[in-house]
């Protein structure tokens, strides 16, 4: 589904940025991506969306190159930001109707799909209302809803979980759950290591731009460790 | 709170506003060598402008003084200096007053509201005083060398240069709060504050119009009288250029602190009622309404391009800023137009027989018609600002499967709507006024609309290059930044040049230099947008 191959990117005049980073998510995949604070993790999944060129390396979604056919790939994924910047001049449902649209999705799809979604995030009544009224978590929800609108086979997503409030977190966990158990993959960032390792089937942990651990959650965490021992073992030990 | 506290406060908060003037704080701390450069060679570009308004001023006051108006040149100079600056600051003091983005931050700090209106008044003024430098400099110096005047004459300049600026800005703020103040109350904000703005512009315009209108009664010939009946004009648009003037002229340092002192009053009277009415004012401009009763309706699916335009559109009418700057254009299209009910085909020519009796310059009015038309509507196109207008969400449109071409075409879309009205009318009113003939109307209809084409096409290709994304506010980007300089205003002296142009070609010609300007313009238009579309919006930001 989603295939890094030595992805590099630096930014100039700063020595923060991704090395040689290698990655393989495939489909039914709920892969979590962690690390310290200014790993990288923001910087490879920004490259993996198209927001970032890179200096090297290849990305592939589906067999298509990031590349060579960005038009072709962002038709297969959405993905959320830490922190969405949506368009404060519109309503939520304007903004929902305008990705709907950009993805081409039929009237009626739009309609039940946005309804549920809307529904399950408990964010229905404001749809009319602008953007700029909506709090942190009500922005995350709404871009959530609008990552969900075209049905994408991936989703990519750094840090879902931060605004969320509880009963908005169960319903995206669920939700990730239901697109993998439909042939779909996740791979997203998080520091809530406890989530990562009760909902992920994968882990990569990331230091310093450079990939340290990858493979399967039961592969990782094993010996009665927890996800949290890897990471301070791996990471703040070394 | 004690003196010193609120001395200490009000010193960090200058500091927080005067930081970045000019963009230095964001040039020092840049990392990456090339956007350093970038920013290197646009400041030297900024500079390289004012060495050329410096020298202009300098070569218009020698002239003054030769022909032996250095009298009018002080009055003269301080009314063109405050008028430049009023136009700068008028509409986007209230932006910068009531500034969105940092206000829970700063209003939820224990200051006083007056030291945050003071900070913000300071940046105003710091970012104009350049201007006032610029003008009043270089006629300085050559009243100095070729009109000989006392010290108290420089020492009364200094004090009125650093001076100047002071009005203008309250004028300008005390404008900005009452739009303001008058829109935060409305249920359409921004609506109402754009009208209020544009209304305003028109005021001017029509009062200038006016006011030049009057002028017509003097007999120009009579050039012993000209220096009174300028001085006299002056006085009519804005007494202080004459009171201050004249100060500098006679070493009068009373009525140069009466006006110091009687301009501080008012500022301080201004910004107290700021300071006092502020956290209401903002509440008004930033509450938003939610009502929380949003049921599902029916769904549309709508055509890529025409949910692209209409986002485009939502972002346009969501900024008071962006329209009241960006429709200025069209309207003095209009008002050229609607002027051209009141001229007569005869007074036309009159006129151009007039200017060829008197500088031997056979000049063809008729042609200027359709090229005026297009220079009006060719300063400042939307396209030259609208990429940097996505700001901070440009992530979305990167982030999205859409073309470039797509996204341009939206643009070009949205500005051509928003000229399209004013155009058409303005082509119709021109040509009845003027009683034209059916080729001149083909050229009023067909130069102004490839003009505008070619003006979109470059202001959008000066924005690909000179995008900016993370400003404090819209009033940055829509009115100082670079790309909005470059892509407003190469396009209108372009028009300039080319008004002159077809002005000089003999009648005979006429058709021949408009078929060419057409097509010079539909095919620059036609290379630019191909040229364009090829740009990898990934590049971009």
């Amino acid at each position: 589904m989603l295939k890094i191959q030595n992805l590099t990117k630096h930014y100039k005049g700063s020595s923060k940025g991704v090395t040689n980073l290698s990655l393989n998510v495939e489909a039914g995949d709920i892969f979590a991506f962690i690390g310290h604070n200014g790993a990288g993790k923001t910087t490879t999944l920004k490259c993996i969306a198209g927001i970032h060129d890179f200096e090297q390396g290849e990305i592939e979604i589906n067999g298509l190159s990031m590349k060579k056919e960005p038009i072709a790939c962002k038709k297969q994924f959405a993905y959320i930001p830490d922190n969405p910047d949506l368009f404060d001049y519109l309503t939520g449902i304007q903004y929902l109707n305008f990705i709907a649209d950009v993805f081409d999705v039929s009237a009626k799809d739009r309609q039940t799909r946005i309804e549920t979604s809307a529904n399950a995030f408990g964010i229905m009544e404001s749809l009319g209302d602008l953007i700029s009224s909506y709090s942190h978590g009500m922005k995350q929800k709404l871009a959530i809803i609008s990552a969900l609108v075209h049905e994408p086979k991936l989703l990519i997503l750094d840090e879902p979980f931060v605004g969320l409030d509880p009963h908005a977190a169960v319903v995206l966990k669920s939700t990730m759950r239901e697109l993998c158990e439909k042939g779909g993959a996740i791979f997203f960032s998080t520091h809530v290591l406890d989530v990562a390792e009760k909902l992920c089937n994968k882990v990569a942990i990331i230091k310093d731009g450079s990939l340290i651990a990858a493979g399967r959650m039961e592969e990782i965490v094993k010996g009665g460790t927890s996800l949290e021992d890897i990471f301070m073992e791996v990471v703040c030990d070394e | 709170m004690n003196s010193g506290n609120t001395g200490r406060q009000l010193a960090a908060f200058l500091r927080l506003q005067l930081v970045n003037l000019y963009g230095w704080n964001v040039y020092r701390n840049l990392k990456d060598p090339k956007e350093k450069r970038k920013k290197f060679w646009l400041g030297v570009a900024y500079a390289f402008v004012l060495v050329v308004l410096m020298c202009y001023v300098g070569t218009m006051s020698f002239g003054y003084v030769t022909i032996g108006l250095a009298g009018l040149l002080p009055a003269y100079l301080i009314l063109l200096a405050s008028l430049v600056i009023l136009l700068f600051s008028v509409f986007k003091a209230g932006d910068i007053l009531f500034q969105k983005n940092s206000y829970d931050i700063l209003a939820s700090l224990p200051v006083k509201k007056s030291i945050l209106v003071v900070s913000r008044f300071v940046r105003l003024y710091a970012e104009n005083v350049l201007l006032a430098v610029v003008v009043m400099l270089p006629a300085m110096v050559v009243f100095g060398v070729f009109a000989k005047p006392s010290w108290s004459f420089y020492v009364i300049g200094i004090v009125v240069t650093v001076f100047l600026p002071l009005i203008p800005i309250t004028i300008s703020v005390f404008v900005g709060a009452m739009i303001a103040a008058i829109s935060s109350r409305a249920k359409y904000k921004n609506l109402v504050s754009a009208v209020l703005s544009v209304a305003l512009v028109i005021g001017v315009m029509v009062g200038g119009i006016q006011m030049s209108m009057s002028t017509e009664e003097i007999n120009l010939e009579e050039l012993k009288h000209i220096l009174n009946v300028a001085l006299d004009l002056i006085n009519r648009i804005y007494p202080p250029a004459i009171w201050l003037g004249n100060a500098m002229l006679t070493g009068n340092f009373a009525v140069c602190f009466g006006c110091v002192c009687g301009g501080l009053l008012v500022l301080g009277i201004v910004i107290g009622l700021v300071s006092r009415n502020y956290t209401w004012i903002c509440d008004g401009i930033f509450r938003t309404s939610a009502k929380h009763a949003y049921q599902m309706e029916r769904l549309e699916r709508n055509h890529l391009s025409g949910a692209l335009f209409r986002r485009e559109w939502k972002r346009y009418v969501s900024s008071s800023v962006y329209v009241t700057n960006t429709i200025v254009s069209p309207i003095m299209g209009m008002l050229f137009a609607i002027s051209m009910l009141f001229v007569t085909p005869g007074q036309l020519e009159a006129a151009a027989a007039e200017i060829y009796a008197q500088t031997g310059l056979m000049l063809q009015m008729r042609n200027m018609l359709p090229m005026a038309l297009a220079a009006v509507f060719c300063i400042l196109p939307i396209t030259a600002v609208s990429i940097s207008m996505e700001g901070r969400q440009w992530w979305i449109i990167k982030t999205l499967p859409i073309r470039t071409k797509d996204l341009l075409d939206s643009k070009h879309l949205m500005n051509l709507c928003v000229i399209g009205p004013f155009y058409l009318l303005s082509v119709i009113l021109v040509s009845i006024g003027q009683k034209v003939s059916f080729m001149e109307f083909i050229w009023i209809l067909l130069l102004p609309m490839t003009a505008i084409l070619f003006t979109c096409v470059f202001g959008q290709t000066v924005n690909l290059k000179l995008a900016v994304f993370d400003w404090e506010n819209e009033a940055a980007i829509v009115k100082q930044s670079a790309s909005s300089f470059v892509g407003g205003m190469v396009p209108f002296f372009v028009m300039i040049a080319a008004t002159f142009g077809v002005m000089m070609i003999p009648a005979q010609a006429a058709n021949i230099a408009m078929l060419t300007l057409c097509l010079a313009f539909g095919i620059a238009a036609f290379l630019l947008h191909r040229r364009n579309c090829k740009v990898n919006l990934l590049d971009i930001g």
